[in-house]
């Protein structure tokens, strides 16, 4: 079999836009690349364009060329997802007060993604309840548990989510 | 001449690349973007560096598998067509992701971009080129790839059983149909496997991943570029048919494969 060989530019070819090798240290969306990647990598997160400052997507170009469309509700899903899950792996253990769990970086990180994380503190909590009630209180400013039930973890959760279906976020 | 399977390849992204000789002002591309879109913008965002500000416009078109992106930095501009990643393309995101039939996506892409060129306020156009990547989805097979890719190849043989870590790229200068005059177009084509984790995509858009979804899977891809040496100032009418020129390479190349090339006269 005859061996795989680029050839050689033809003389008096006008440059071409050059083809570039994408920046493997920022990979795209849910895709790698082997050796010969180009720059259809780069992804358009939440309307947000993510680029490779190092390289441009063509020669003398100073924009890159957008990869996938990630819209912003599946970005903010994504940015959940890692959060919540920090949380869980770190937060102080379930006998420490709920104050210093809820002081945990990501959980505040998750506060002040506002209501576009309602949607997602609700799945979670459909799971089982745990304690999101903080951040729902914090994002909503409500409270919709009953005095009598403060402290009820199966309760709290039952009158959030019945808050939660009311206001069109489960 | 043996054709390649045209039904196969899917568009993976087209851009249209413009440069100006001026920078167009943010006016007077919240204009255009209302008169190319047929959707409202679902975001703006100002990107970049200080000194190199990129603002970019983007909204999803209605068929939800495409979303419309119009760039500006400096004086370039760029319109693409790009897949979305959502729960809504979660079939789409189980291969290399990709827009649709490659002919069925150029079209639409020609039907938004004319609507640009008809534009009043459409400056003089130093130069513009047409980037698309073509997929052809190989499953679970690099092999696959390698054989859905040895017919686009006229040129060399591929040993698609022993092989891995193809790369091959060519540019066949054609003389341009439409403008004549010695202007010719540069066609660039560089053929490779392009990979996609499905698994790790699905899960990130928040789609439960079956165990039957395999975690790698393989496309042949055609990445092209086609445009032409600084010929320019040209005018919208000149650039839009010769945009419609860079369509029709592309077609060609989905249709019949990289060809040999022409010397230039």
């Amino acid at each position: 079999m005859t061996p795989v060989t680029t050839p050689r530019r033809q003389e008096g070819c006008v440059a071409p836009l050059t083809l570039e090798a994408e920046d493997p240290s920022q990979p795209g969306f849910g895709t790698t690349f082997d050796g010969a990647a180009d720059t259809w990598h780069v992804t358009v997160k939440g309307g947000r364009v993510v680029t490779s400052t190092k390289r441009g997507f063509s020669q003398g170009s100073s924009l890159p060329l957008p990869g996938l469309y990630v819209p912003a509700d599946v970005e903010n899903r994504q940015k959940f997802r890692r959060l919540a899950e920090d949380w869980y792996a770190n937060r102080p253990s379930v006998s420490s007060r709920v104050r210093d769990m809820c002081m945990h970086d990501s959980y505040q990180k998750i506060i002040g993604m506002g209501r576009a994380a309602l949607p997602f503190v609700f799945e979670e909590l459909k799971k089982g309840p745990d304690h999101w009630f903080p951040a729902l209180h914090y994002i909503t400013e409500e409270n919709p548990v009953p005095a009598e039930d403060a402290g009820i973890l199966d309760r709290m959760a039952k009158a959030w989510l019945e808050w939660g279906a009311r206001n069109g976020y489960c | 001449m043996v054709k390649t399977d045209t039904n196969r390849w899917n568009l993976r992204g087209v851009a249209l690349v413009s440069t100006f000789a001026q920078a167009p002002a943010p006016s007077v591309t919240d204009k255009w973007w209302k008169r190319v879109s047929p959707v409202a913008p679902d975001s703006r965002r100002a990107d970049g560096p200080p000194e190199a500000p990129e603002a970019w416009t983007t909204g999803v078109l209605e068929n939800e598998f495409a979303a419309l992106a119009l760039g500006v930095a400096r004086n370039e501009v760029i319109w693409a067509l790009l897949p979305i990643a959502s729960p809504k393309t979660a079939d789409r995101l189980r291969r290399v992701p990709a827009m649709g039939a490659c002919g069925e996506v150029l079209d639409l892409f020609e039907s938004l971009i004319k609507k640009w060129y008809s534009h009043s306020d459409l400056p003089l156009l130093d130069r513009q080129g047409v980037k698309a990547a073509l997929v052809a989805d190989a499953g679970s097979s690099q092999n696959e790839a390698l054989r859905i890719m040895a017919p686009c190849l006229k040129t060399v043989h591929i040993d698609t059983e022993n092989s891995c870590d193809f790369v091959y790229q060519v540019n066949r200068p054609a003389p341009s149909k439409v403008l004549g005059g010695g202007t010719h177009l540069n066609v660039l084509s560089k053929c490779f496997v392009d990979t996609a984790k499905p698994r790790e995509a699905l899960s990130e858009v928040g789609v439960s991943v079956d165990a039957d979804v395999p975690e790698v899977v393989f496309a042949a891809t055609v990445a092209l570029e086609v445009g032409t040496q600084r010929g320019g100032p040209r005018g919208f009418k000149a650039s839009m048919v010769l945009f419609r020129e860079y369509l029709w390479h592309i077609k060609s190349i989905a249709r019949t494969g990289i060809r040999r090339g022409r010397r230039k006269a």
